[in-house]
């Protein structure tokens, strides 16, 4: 789609500025830096204009906008980081399921003990997790996006999204399940 | 097929189908499908809560902030100075 000059800053201003809080948060817990997150905003958004014959008016400003801050955010910050490009999930979930790491984990973690668990509990486990682990549960459980608007963000297959999310998960369980039992939870049913 | 293959491949339908409707993302006959389960199924019912107030509390607890001042009049007057040099 080709837009005319004055066409593109009203598009960009009715379609894309009203997601400026959902990108900020996005970028936020993607960096977990303020000013970070910031510039990865400002640089999503710029991109978003300088791309923006390719966004097609009425279609899904959110998730196109989600999109290319995920690929700056790769681009950018993935360089600097020492962590692998990829993490191995499949060597991640042999290591969670082994019973070596299961056998120190004396306390299921229950439904009475998440609710118990505060706003902080519940963020620092989700901040601990892997940053591909971490968008997936960010995309589905924060912003509500569905599994197939998932995929276009990420470039995965659906199917992807789907074992990634189960994993990411699990991976949630045991943080909150050592969380609990740090905290001196203990299952009182016994 | 052995027992033992069934009973995970069993496993692995109902986490599928519990993720399924956890996320909101079921049909109406999977919804149904899960609701008879978990009347039989006690591990399931248990998994079932477990992963529901799981994300429920990340719903509740992890609040969106607002953008910082100033950051969206910056984008702005940015786009302007672009779409001018144009």
């Amino acid at each position: 789609m080709s837009y005319e000059s004055k066409d593109k800053q009203r598009v960009f201003n009715q379609e894309f500025m009203p997601h400026i809080d959902a990108m900020y948060n996005f970028a936020y817990r993607l960096t977990l830096d303020e000013d970070d997150a910031k510039d990865l905003v400002q640089e999503t958004f710029m991109k978003a204009f300088r791309f923006i014959n390719s966004f097609e008016t009425g279609t899904n400003a959110k998730a196109w906008l989600f999109r290319i801050l995920k690929n700056s955010f790769i681009n950018n910050y993935r360089k600097k980081s020492k962590q692998p490009n990829k993490v191995d999930y499949q060597e991640v979930e042999s290591f969670y399921n082994s019973d070596s790491v299961n056998e120190n984990i004396t306390t299921d973690l229950r439904v009475e003990t998440v609710q118990h668990l505060i706003g902080d509990e519940i963020t620092n486990a989700l901040n601990a997790l892997d940053v591909d682990f971490r968008t997936v549960i960010i995309l589905c459980d924060l912003e509500g996006f569905t599994y197939e608007e998932m995929a276009k963000i990420l470039d995965i297959p659906i199917g992807t999204v789907r074992s990634r999310l189960h994993r990411a998960r699990n991976l949630l369980k045991e943080k909150l399940k050592l969380y609990a039992n740090s905290l001196g939870y203990k299952d009182k049913r016994k | 097929m052995n027992d033992q293959t069934m009973e995970v491949e069993q496993n692995q339908a109902c986490t599928e189908l519990l993720q399924l409707v956890i996320d909101g993302q079921a049909t109406q006959k999977q919804q149904q499908e899960l609701k008879q389960h978990l009347e039989e199924c006690e591990n399931c019912r248990e998994e079932y809560l477990l992963s529901k107030s799981i994300t429920e509390s990340i719903k509740n607890h992890i609040k969106p902030n607002q953008s910082p001042n100033g950051l969206a009049n910056t984008i702005q007057s940015k786009i302007l100075e672009t779409a001018s040099l144009k």
